[in-house]
């Protein structure tokens, strides 16, 4: 019989959220206790079928057209009071004062912007290029904005296939690298397609992963100089990279960090063990 | 201004409506009223994008899901927002002492639990009261951490750990009950 507490213990270590200390505790106490087992195995299931339970159809269509339509996603410029009220039309004003600056300001403003129209490129068709004064934009944003164009299109992936032998001779003649797709289904990541990002203006392949509703997306470029392995977080997802022969990885996603850094070292060991 | 608002937005908002609207589904009840709580949502997303530096992103979009959702709720449905403490002492008791584990199953093996093909479960999920249910979807649907938990439902950790082991023994023992 386990009790009441046990039973909030257990519930957290399935989550991976008691401390290095508990967890060890937990795991003698598993080993030595049935009742205990029997609880961490139903808890098990119970989280796997919630995922299948809780899960359910993506937000309509119409309601992203709606939701671009009432901030106003197309209006033109000149045209800034369409949110109607004192607010709409203090906003055109600001806009107009403060498109003056506009060029002192391209510096500061150019990282985020660049993003956002990147992003927003699934939505009105055509990619944007902006050319920074700065020089090219680095690499994790490039590599970020295309995780995210990917989300807010209908597909993260143009070519649909968890068969490797698919997805690598798919780059072929699209991109002059075709990186090897591990196939990580076994171990709960799925392959789930690939498609072609553009990275300083180059096309290089992206394979697209899943974990549970979770994208994940390996962009392989050719390695420039610079840290050769690393990992941030910018926007809340996070971006690991690794080098492997004369190629750099980058994983983008909104996974934790735990279950991405398992994602990459899987990855790793698949295609030719850990970075070099 | 409103150039990089939008451009903000369409990166930051756009990409998780999806994540938001699983959300809302779960705590209005249906899609209708998921769609309404969204279409607020982001425009409360959109005004207050100025004020998000730098940080989770997810976290703060879902934030704002959630408690727009509380309160279309606590509008058109009043009597659905019962807080833990507001439930009846009998009521909260079983919640937390979950007299329920005291009539724990004697098959432990999950048929039951493997698959929900009857529907049992959503409908149990369904039954939770708000905040064990929100936790729950955050935890299993969204993958949050305890931590990303307890900032976007405003509670400490040991409340979101609390509510989700709660929810979780609640959940257990309901398709116990309803497998005999």
């Amino acid at each position: 019989m386990t009790d009441d507490e046990t039973l909030l213990l257990l519930s957290a270590y399935a989550d991976g959220e008691l401390s290095p200390g508990e967890v060890l505790a937990m795991d003698r106490r598993l080993a030595a206790d049935p009742d205990a087992r029997a609880m961490a195995e139903r808890l098990r299931d119970l989280s796997g079928t919630l995922r299948a339970t809780l899960a359910g159809p993506p937000a309509p269509e119409s309601l992203r057209a709606r939701v671009i339509e009432q901030i106003g996603f197309f209006d033109p410029p000149q045209s800034h009071n369409r949110l109607g009220g004192p607010l709409g039309s203090r906003l055109g004003s600001w806009l107009e004062s403060w498109s003056g600056t506009w060029r002192g300001s391209w510096q500061a403003l150019a990282a985020t912007l660049l993003l956002g129209l990147v992003g927003g490129a699934g939505l009105g068709g055509g990619a944007v290029y902006l050319d920074r004064p700065g020089g090219a934009p680095d690499t994790g944003e490039v590599v970020l904005a295309g995780h995210l164009r990917g989300l807010a299109a209908p597909q993260p992936f143009d070519v649909a296939s968890s068969d490797r032998h698919v997805v690598k001779p798919w780059f072929n003649g699209r991109t002059t690298i075709a990186p090897e797709a591990p196939d990580l289904s076994d171990k709960g990541f799925p392959l789930v397609g690939g498609r072609v990002d553009i990275v300083g203006g180059t096309p290089v392949p992206t394979l697209v992963y899943r974990r549970d509703r979770h994208v994940i997306s390996v962009t392989v470029i050719p390695a420039a100089d610079g840290p050769a392995a690393g990992e941030e977080r910018r926007d809340g997802s996070t971006i690991e990279r690794w080098r492997l022969g004369d190629l750099t990885y980058w994983a983008v996603s909104d996974l934790n960090r735990r279950d991405l850094r398992t994602f990459v070292d899987l990855f790793q060991s698949r295609t030719g063990g850990p970075p070099g | 201004m409103t150039t990089l608002a939008r451009a903000r937005f369409s990166q930051l908002v756009l990409p998780r409506l999806d994540e938001g609207y699983r959300l809302a589904h779960w705590l209005t009840g249906n899609a209708t009223d998921a769609e309404d709580v969204m279409q607020e949502a982001c425009l409360r997303a959109y005004r207050a994008i100025e004020g998000f530096a730098e940080g989770n992103a997810r976290a703060w979009f879902l934030t704002i899901v959630r408690n727009t959702g509380y309160s279309w709720l606590q509008r058109h449905r009043p009597r659905a927002v019962v807080f833990a403490e507001d439930l009846a002492p009998e009521a909260r008791a079983e919640l937390e002492i979950g007299g329920a584990l005291a009539e724990a199953p004697e098959t432990p093996e999950a048929t039951l639990i493997a698959r929900d093909d009857a529907g049992q479960l959503a409908r149990a999920v369904e039954a939770l009261p708000v905040p064990f249910r929100e936790a729950l979807v955050l935890r299993e649907y969204h993958g949050l951490s305890y931590r990303e938990i307890a900032a976007v439902t405003d509670v400490p950790i040991g409340t979101v750990m609390s509510r989700l082991g709660r929810a979780r023994q609640h959940l257990l023992a309901r398709l116990a009950k309803d497998g005999r």
